[in-house]
């Protein structure tokens, strides 16, 4: 399969948010302002793409060699967070506005469901170390993209008219639905 | 300080062997059952009474038929004997990926073939295609289309109502997972054919060999009963000019008559390995009306597929004028002809022995 | 202790779906149908059980600056048991399940009622409060997964309930559904309590 439909794949006819229902906590949670949506996404991106890489490697030069597939898991989601662990250490000396305004939801990339998925999505493909990393690459600037928009429309959303009930999470979800419609065209981009 | 960490460190590492050590317990506990598991789900008495309707299980196949067909087919998962409850053999399953693609990647089918080369049913193993449109492929009505047709036929999906025997309809909005479903049947109908029923080409071209020369004359001109030498003088001609001449013959009738020629030659290019040696038969209206393969190497099931009617077919008929191309898809003029598929360099070299048999002829024999 | 209180509080006041909106991913990627919602609320049930229950007994060993850590590799491996013992003896749920049988030790559910709950509180009560919320989220997931399944493909639980003349609202089985029907379901759950008397 080539690189760039894998890259495409991910990023806009599997949209990791908006079609495989990955990543959807910090998609909801984080989406009120745009530029706050933004540096979450950089930061995932930053997550994903190193967490793909390292895990791949674990994956073939330990668990594969020794026969542990079964600690796939458990060793995926360790090195995740100790990788997010760092990722903080690192946002808070470098730029400590990004980790103030993030917040909260920094040490939740490590219960971003896309980050674990797309791990283990990049095994179950059977990619080779380069496809891993365009997939990975693919996936998180689908992701950002999926975010942006969205609190893009949410910003707007605080000065529509909503019904009572469906104020807050419902209209989101319902927002969020809309998009997955859009994004249900890319599947006619054949590549 | 230092201790701390390393305090730290110590009791989350044994949490996390603690952890390891159950799971691998785990694992022994339940490894062996996935196995069985896996198995069940595409082996058990369930999947073979779908792909042959009566089956209840499966027996291997002869390693070297399977060895031989993955390094042919790319695509080719499995294949196995499929047995009723009383152990008699009811017919073949061959499994297979598809060979396009559908919506979301290869499909992954059980193809059942009776021993007579009729499908007889399919199971899908493995499926990526989109709910309620892709996956109706699994639909009877669907699959229905299928059972009946026989293995020397290559399915065509069109989209108005199918009006030939070798036509499948496609499904309403999933155009592509048709496409990819009925590849992956093609696929195991060839197979079946090439490699599994008792028969098949391999078996086709030696026995040729064994022809009587009254057989062989027939094949090579209508009539034809025997064969008599031309002038050796032309013979030593034609031999000095062109080096891939092997033999010229007149074919007569059983009546003395002279009904044709019978040129023997080798191929031009080389196929996929080496050249091939055939014989083409000229009627006295120079037009071909037999060829004959004497000799080749290529790959069984695949290359060899030259020597089948339904290549060499394509030059019967024609005019010994032409000299014959070959192309990928769909010949239009009559110097056309499509290729075997997967066997370009065969069909190439084949071709080029025709072309050289039939200039020979323009040039030393025709009036 | 009253049992019934903490029961109760998992499945209606801090309903993790509707009160909490936890655990979104699953939610919406499994509940194309109502036994597919349900298998994956007993599965991530059976784990939030185990995993309250060792947390809660190892509450007293486990430092306090490797509590993360440390609870995420407990609910790894129940979760790595439950993928095996499906993969083994529920084959067709595990393969609709798919990816999102490893997927549970990210739904923040269980993170997060290990460290506001089973932490903090000895063991029968953390059974409790994971029956709770584990069942909260299953009857949660079941509803989500038969209006999908219902509207999307005319049956429920597999069974054709609506005949062939249905047409099925197909968009309802495919991802934008499960946004829509997931959205509808909880402001039609926030009239609902807005109604009810305080």
């Amino acid at each position: 399969m080539g690189l760039f439909s894998i890259f495409m794949g991910a990023a806009l006819v599997n949209n990791y948010v908006l079609s495989k229902f990955l990543g959807i906590c910090p998609f909801l949670g984080v989406s009120k302002k745009v530029d706050t949506s933004l540096g979450m996404g950089i930061a995932v991106t930053f997550v994903m793409t190193l967490a793909s890489i390292i895990t791949y490697l674990v994956q073939v030069a330990v668990l594969e060699r020794l026969g542990l597939q079964y600690l796939q898991t458990i060793a995926f989601i360790l090195v995740i967070a100790a990788l997010v662990q760092f990722v903080e250490m690192f946002l808070k000396k470098s730029s400590p506005s990004l980790y103030e305004a993030l917040g909260v939801y920094l040490p939740l990339i490590t219960t971003n469901c896309a980050v674990l998925g797309l791990a283990i999505i990049n095994i179950q493909e059977g990619y080779n170390l380069l496809e891993t990393i365009v997939n990975s690459l693919g996936a998180a600037i689908g992701f950002t993209v999926a975010i942006v928009l969205f609190a893009g429309i949410r910003e707007r959303l605080e000065t529509a008219d909503v019904p009572e009930a469906l104020k807050g999470f419902p209209i989101a979800l319902i927002t969020a639905g809309l998009m997955s419609i859009a994004f249900l065209g890319f599947s006619g981009l054949s590549l | 300080m230092k201790n701390e960490i390393v305090r730290l460190g110590i009791i989350l590492f044994l949490i996390t062997a603690i952890a390891a050590g159950i799971l691998a317990v785990s694992n022994d506990i339940t490894a062996e059952i996935i196995v069985k598991t896996e198995e069940e789900a595409s082996s058990g008495p369930e999947v073979a009474g779908a792909v042959i309707p009566g089956a209840v299980k499966f027996e291997a196949l002869d390693a070297e038929i399977i060895s031989k067909i993955a390094a042919a087919n790319e695509k080719f998962v499995d294949a196995k004997i499929v047995l009723d409850s009383a152990g008699k053999q009811l017919g073949y399953a061959i499994r297979t990926l598809s060979v396009v693609p559908g919506y979301g990647g290869d499909m992954e089918l059980y193809v059942g073939l009776s021993m007579d080369g009729k499908l007889e049913g399919i199971k899908v193993l493995a499926l990526q295609e989109t709910p309620g449109l892709g996956t109706n492929v699994e639909k009877k009505s669907f699959q229905d289309q299928f059972v009946g047709k026989t293995s020397d036929m290559v399915l065509q999906v069109v989209k108005v109502p199918s009006s030939n025997e070798n036509e499948i309809n496609a499904l309403a909005g999933a155009t592509f997972s048709t496409l990819s479903f009925t590849s992956a049947v093609n696929n195991a109908m060839s197979i079946y054919e090439n490699f599994i029923k008792q028969g098949s080409d391999a078996s086709e071209i030696e026995a040729e060999k064994e022809l009587t020369e009254a057989e062989m004359a027939a094949l090579l001109v209508p009539n034809g009963f025997s064969f008599e030498a031309v002038d050796s003088a032309l013979l030593e001609t034609i031999k000095l000019t062109n080096e891939k001449f092997i033999n010229l013959q007149m074919v007569k009738d059983e009546a003395g008559n002279h009904v044709g020629y019978a040129i023997s030659t080798l191929s031009q290019s080389k196929g996929y390995n080496g050249d091939m040696e055939i014989t083409v038969g000229i009627d006295l209206s120079d037009l071909i009306t037999g060829i004959m393969v004497d000799k080749t190497n290529e790959t069984p099931g695949l290359g060899t597929k030259v020597g089948e009617k339904e290549f060499k077919g394509q030059f019967i008929g024609k005019e010994s004028s032409n000299q014959f191309k070959i192309v990928l898809n769909n010949a239009f003029s009559d110097e056309e002809i499509d290729t075997v598929a997967g066997a370009t360099m065969s069909s190439n070299s084949f071709t080029s022995a025709v072309n050289n048999a039939l200039s020979i002829y323009a040039e030393f024999i025709k009036k | 202790m009253d049992y019934l209180k903490i029961f109760k509080n998992g499945l209606v006041d801090e309903n993790p779906t509707f009160a909490q909106l936890l655990g979104m991913c699953p939610t919406l990627a499994v509940t194309t149908s109502a036994i597919n919602g349900m298998g994956m609320g007993l599965a991530t049930t059976t784990v939030l059980i185990g995993s309250n229950l060792a947390i809660s007994l190892l509450r007293k060993v486990i430092p306090d600056k490797i509590r993360i850590p440390a609870f995420v590799v407990v609910i790894a491996t129940f979760v790595t048991i439950i993928d095996m013992f499906m993969h083994a003896y529920a084959f067709d749920l595990y393969k609709s399940l798919g990816l999102f049988i490893p997927l549970i030790v990210v739904n923040c559910l269980i993170l997060g009622r290990a460290e506001a709950y089973a932490s903090k509180n000895s063991i029968v009560p953390s059974i409790v409060d994971a029956v709770g919320m584990g069942l909260g989220f299953t009857i949660a997931l079941t509803v989500l997964g038969a209006i999908r399944e219902i509207l999307g493909a005319g049956s429920i639980f597999g069974f054709n309930m609506l005949g062939e003349a249905f047409k099925p609202v197909l968009v309802m089985i495919l991802p934008p559904g499960a946004f829509l029907a997931l959205g509808l379901l909880i402001g039609l759950v926030n009239v609902i309590s807005k109604k009810k008397p305080a």
